[in-house]
């Protein structure tokens, strides 16, 4: 079904509760604050990095690690890898606890991909995130609590999508990746306004599935 | 419900997307905090030991150098934590239905836009307005509408048997009572509306009221005489804090039933509304047992 949520699949949730600390610096973490580590794997590398963002608003946990694995969960390592490994850190088992929950809740009922041919043979991200975490506005460059919009989708439909939605409203782009990303998609943070971003993200979704359904004109 | 969702929602029925959705799956529940039992602390001051006794406020808390003592930090958090949750709540998608209402929402498309916008939550939408004209009893004494306001957990807990009581105690004094109606979204001008199209005398709106501390369940009622589009606040009388711990909603129902009766028999209601005459029954200035305030976190 056109523009149906496609879950992401939570594939492997596990914690580390005094990690070592030859382990926390190796995976870019500050083994002074960072004793416990969460560790995440799913199917869906971007809304896991929406989910990790939101973790960071309910929990005094830092995103120390986060990478996409190449070409995607279709061609995964193991039954677990999935598409990203997500590590969350903080000095109390206790807020890691807090983190995960709000990643899962994040995972569960906000960020996912949406199918936009009704095949789920092309996907796409238009995700519109109210207020920016620690982790998403530090890579982004952006103050916490600005809106952005997170835009991923394949190739050449997120390419005619991104100019739909810089056309559509009051928006910057923050950040442009051209294809291909690791698992071969395209990439854009835009930001301005929540209602510019939302016009934005409704654009840029609306031409996806324009080109899905008319892939040649 | 995510944001992202509903724009993808909308976009998809703007763009003709036949099959309805798969149910999305449901919210994990909000665990109430423990309620403990207040043990009162050593006091020193006769005077606060006595007054916050006869008070839900925090009186009498004591303090620990220049600061609040932790257990009293901590039951304002859990306090403020419930009001919260209560703000953020929504009814029940069938609620109005499974209870046998007639429901009705809006001009407010989402929960956060009913939240920033209040003039759009005094009006009813198009199809709601089609619906109360054909399914509602035109002509009646009072009008009732059942809402959730600013607390849907206060509406989904008592609102149905406010309004049970109310029907109730209206009806033993003769009046007519209108098709129950619950309203989604709903701020307190909506029975103006909603009473203009039905012709009521009197229209009255029981809506989970803006939380305070720690009340995250009370109802308000708002009556008015002639409900019309226009009619302001000073047109309306009230009762607040209808849950247990305040005026218990059957106590309510009471005072409700006599303010319609005597709106009826004036022929005004709010500033003009001579309450003198009510007597006791309308919540006279008498004796008031002490509350007590519940505890919501361990020492």
């Amino acid at each position: 079904m056109i523009l149906e949520p496609i879950p992401p699949a939570v594939l492997s949730v596990r914690r580390l509760p005094h990690a070592d600390p030859a382990l926390v610096t190796a995976y870019g973490g500050d083994p002074a604050r960072h004793a416990s580590l969460g560790l995440v794997t799913c199917d869906q590398d971007d809304a896991m990095y929406v989910a990790l963002d939101e973790a960071t608003k309910h929990a005094p946990v830092d995103v120390i690690f986060a990478r996409s694995f190449y070409a995607g969960s279709a061609h995964a390592s193991g039954r677990l890898s999935g598409e990203i490994l997500g590590v969350l850190a903080a000095t109390e088992p206790e807020a890691i606890e807090h983190g995960l929950g709000a990643l899962l809740r994040c995972l569960a009922h906000d960020a996912c991909f949406y199918d936009a041919d009704g095949k789920r043979t092309v996907t796409v991200f238009p995700h519109v995130i109210t207020s920016l975490g620690e982790y998403l506005s530090r890579e982004a460059g952006l103050p916490p609590g600005a809106p952005m919009a997170y835009l991923v989708a394949p190739p050449l439909e997120a390419t005619i999508g991104l100019d739909a939605a810089l056309k559509a409203a009051e928006v910057r782009a923050v950040r442009v990746v051209p294809p291909p990303t690791e698992t071969n998609f395209a990439c854009a943070w835009l930001t301005g306004s929540l209602d510019a971003c939302e016009a934005a993200a409704l654009a840029y979704a609306a031409a996806v599935v324009d080109v899905a359904t008319t892939p040649k004109r | 419900m995510s944001r992202t969702r509903q724009l993808m929602t909308a976009l998809r029925d703007a763009l003709g997307a036949g099959e309805p959705l798969p149910p999305a799956p449901p919210l994990p529940s909000i665990p109430p905090p423990p309620a403990r039992v207040y043990t009162p602390r050593p006091e020193r001051s006769a005077f606060a030991a006595q007054a916050a006794r006869h008070t839900t406020a925090l009186l009498g808390i004591g303090h620990v150098g220049t600061r609040y003592a932790t257990d009293v930090v901590l039951q304002f958090q859990a306090e403020l934590a419930v009001a919260h949750a209560a703000v953020g709540a929504e009814l029940p998608d069938r609620w109005a239905e499974d209870n046998g209402f007639v429901g009705v929402t809006t001009r407010a498309t989402s929960h956060r836009e009913f939240l920033l916008r209040p003039d759009l939550g005094r009006r009813l939408s198009d199809a709601s307005l089609a619906e109360v004209r054909s399914r509602c009893t035109k002509g009646v004494d009072v009008q009732l509408i059942v809402a959730d306001g600013l607390s849907a957990v206060a509406c989904a807990a008592t609102g149905k048997q406010l309004h049970d009581a109310v029907a109730r105690a209206c009806s033993a004094r003769g009046l007519r009572v209108g098709t129950p109606v619950a309203a989604r979204f709903a701020r307190v001008w909506l029975e103006d509306e909603i009473g203009q199209e039905t012709g009521a005398k009197v229209a009255m709106i029981l809506l989970g009221e803006r939380p305070g501390l720690g009340t995250g369940d009370g109802l308000s009622a708002y009556v008015v005489h002639d409900p019309k589009i226009g009619n302001t606040d000073g047109d309306r009388n009230m009762i607040s804090n209808i849950h247990a711990r305040g005026t218990p909603p059957d106590e309510a129902a009471a005072r409700l039933a006599a303010l319609a009766a005597a709106m009826i028999e004036q022929r005004c209601s709010g500033v003009t509304l001579d309450l003198g005459r009510l007597g006791e029954v309308a919540g006279g200035r008498g004796y008031r047992a002490p509350q007590v305030r519940q505890r919501l976190v361990s020492e």
